[in-house]
């Protein structure tokens, strides 16, 4: 199988070329490659090149969600196949936008890129109180929660959410991100964040190699 | 209208005039650089304790210039109605919502390009409120404009929704085009409305944030392709009509503004702070257009000290005023929120004065760093 090439279905993640994904992809399935190669060699592989060129200034949000939204259906076709003995369960993560704030263009962003590192993103939508997210982390038995935040004046509720999460006792199994315009490194290790990306590729790189 | 000070009774500040604020804009400027914290970026139903203290402090600093916010259409109506950005019937998102469900400003005005193409191509029309802008009053003396938001891209987004807009680019680059073709003729025709002898205003400002904290949203090439034709046609019909044209964006848009300048954009506001270097901005476009400098509200404003506050006004007033020229509006960066304290905005709006005197009295800037340079400000 080494000798498949993936360089057509690189580009056109790249490119965000939904169709020619999809065709490439049910043509390496049927024509047996394997399905964890292909995620490996062609879709994350893409993924990675397009990261690059976000760090490198390249390339804005535009090229990036085309990407995203291309692996994903990439991604479709190969899951009924991506099952095997030793294949680990997708990392649950729970995303909202803090209360008092409705601005979700940031998170939606992160939840995209997310999904297409392989993780389940369970989106709690906008102005989402702190008993509902430490809800949703004991109905879900996610370990990794995302807050977003646009205003100052709404940043301040991380804090409350991080509390309740002490308080119900989830602290020690739980990953708590962060981000948002406003949201600094030395505010979020202030509050006992785990981790605060200031945009969502780097984010989600970063959420990876934490887990891996 | 000569402008008439003692309309200004309860004022602690001289109030520039009409032409004085326009020879800034123009870079001939003698006066001290003018303030202009617009109606929008203070809202008082969000902050209704404050109103009696910000009446008071505005009262004691007015603006010198006036901008009436624009009569919004609302976001969705039904066939026939002819001030409203949907006429489409049933096409709301909000109403679709089951119960629980919340829905965020990515979103909750988002419609598919099959309703978008049902619009009717004239709707809303700017000549169908009473009036085109709210709490109108009669001339002052002052510089005055109308404020409406959403130029382009903002626009663009409030009908797809952002992720869906930024996809658009590539995916439906001939939708894109035509909507905005659609909603520059409506933009035509709120600049006739703004320039006839009903209000015969100064100035138009718009909103359209094309950045982001650390980066624009998008390629310069997409602004170039997309965005710039529908803003040079805005700006050049504003223009043909004696309009100047102020236009707020957030963000780092470093890249645009040459493309900003190209165009005879007049004022740009707010250059954001930890966005781009102020100074960069300031030497290489300082002369080529009037920037209105935005105090910034992430950390300063809501989070630092009043010290801190009257330094950081020093710090851009040295930056962007040029004695003798101008070329330098100063406000705050976007909305004064809650987290601001009654002494920090106290001290914003007495230094916007009372050092952008001393500087125009004494015929020169000096040279006051940042509070941020020297320390970090967060809550």
């Amino acid at each position: 199988m080494d000798q498949v090439d993936f360089n057509e279905l690189i580009v056109s993640v790249t490119k965000g070329k939904v169709k020619d994904v999809e065709r490439i992809c049910s043509e390496m399935v049927n024509n047996g490659v394997s399905a964890f190669l292909i995620l490996d060699n062609g879709l994350l592989a893409a993924m990675q090149i397009v990261a690059q060129r976000w760090k490198d200034g390249t390339v804005f949000v535009p090229e990036v969600l085309i990407a995203a939204r291309a692996l994903n259906v990439g991604l479709a076709i190969l899951e009924p196949h991506l099952v095997s003995s030793d294949t680990k369960p997708k990392v649950k993560v729970i995303l909202g936008t803090v209360k008092d704030d409705l601005h979700d263009i940031g998170k939606n962003i992160v939840s995209l890129m997310l999904k297409s590192h392989g993780f389940e993103c369970i989106d709690l939508g906008v102005d989402v109180a702190p008993s509902k997210f430490v809800e949703m982390l004991k109905s879900t038995g996610a370990n990794v929660v995302c807050m977003s935040a646009l205003l100052t004046t709404s940043m301040i509720h991380f804090k409350e959410v991080i509390e309740a999460i002490n308080v119900a006792g989830l602290r020690d199994h739980v990953l708590i991100c962060v981000g948002g315009a406003p949201v600094t490194s030395s505010f979020a290790q202030q509050i006992g964040a785990d981790i605060f990306e200031p945009d969502a590729v780097t984010f989600a790189e970063h959420l990876e190699r934490r887990l891996a | 209208m000569p402008l008439d000070q003692s309309k200004f009774p309860k004022a602690k500040k001289n109030i520039l005039s009409r032409d004085e604020v326009k020879d800034i804009i123009r870079g001939v400027g003698k006066t001290r650089p003018a303030q202009v914290v617009t109606p929008l970026l203070f809202v008082p139903e969000e902050q209704p304790e404050r109103q009696e203290f910000m009446e008071k402090l505005i009262e004691a600093y007015p603006d010198d210039a006036v901008f009436f916010e624009y009569t919004r259409p609302q976001n969705f109506g039904k066939p026939g109605d002819r001030y409203v950005w949907c006429d489409v019937e049933g096409s709301d998102p909000l109403a679709k919502l089951v119960p629980g469900q919340t829905i965020g400003i990515d979103e909750k005005t988002a419609l598919e390009w099959d309703v978008i193409k049902q619009i009717t191509r004239d709707v809303p029309d700017p000549f169908a409120p009473a009036s085109l802008v709210q709490n109108y009053f009669e001339d002052d003396g002052r510089y005055r404009g109308i404020f409406w938001t959403r130029l382009s891209f903002e626009r663009l987004w409030h009908f797809r929704g952002m992720s869906n807009t930024l996809m658009d680019f590539y995916l439906n680059p001939d939708e894109i085009k035509d909507l905005l073709d659609r909603l520059k003729h409506i933009l035509f025709r709120v600049i006739d409305r703004a320039s006839s002898d009903e209000y015969k205003f100064d100035a138009i400002a718009f909103t359209d944030d094309i950045g982001m904290q650390d980066r624009p949203f998008f390629s310069e090439e997409i602004f170039v392709e997309f965005l710039k034709p529908h803003y040079k046609a805005v700006i050049d019909y504003a223009h043909e009509h004696g309009l100047d044209v102020w236009l707020h964006t957030c963000g780092n848009v470093e890249p645009f503004i040459p493309h900003f300048v190209e165009m005879g954009l007049d004022v740009l506001h707010p250059i954001q702070k930890y966005t781009m270097d102020e100074k960069k901005i300031a030497d290489l476009y300082g002369d080529k257009l009037c920037i209105w400098a935005g105090m910034e509200v992430q950390r300063i404003l809501p989070f630092g000290t009043p010290e801190d506050v009257r330094q950081e006004m020093q710090f851009l007033m040295d930056t962007y005023y040029k004695p003798g020229k101008g070329h330098a509006v100063f406000s705050s960066g976007n909305r004064l929120g809650k987290d601001i304290s009654n002494e920090n905005m106290q001290a914003f709006f007495e230094e916007m004065y009372e050092y952008g005197t001393k500087i125009a009295d004494q015929g020169h800037a000096e040279n006051h760093v940042s509070p941020s340079s020297e320390k970090d400000i967060h809550p």
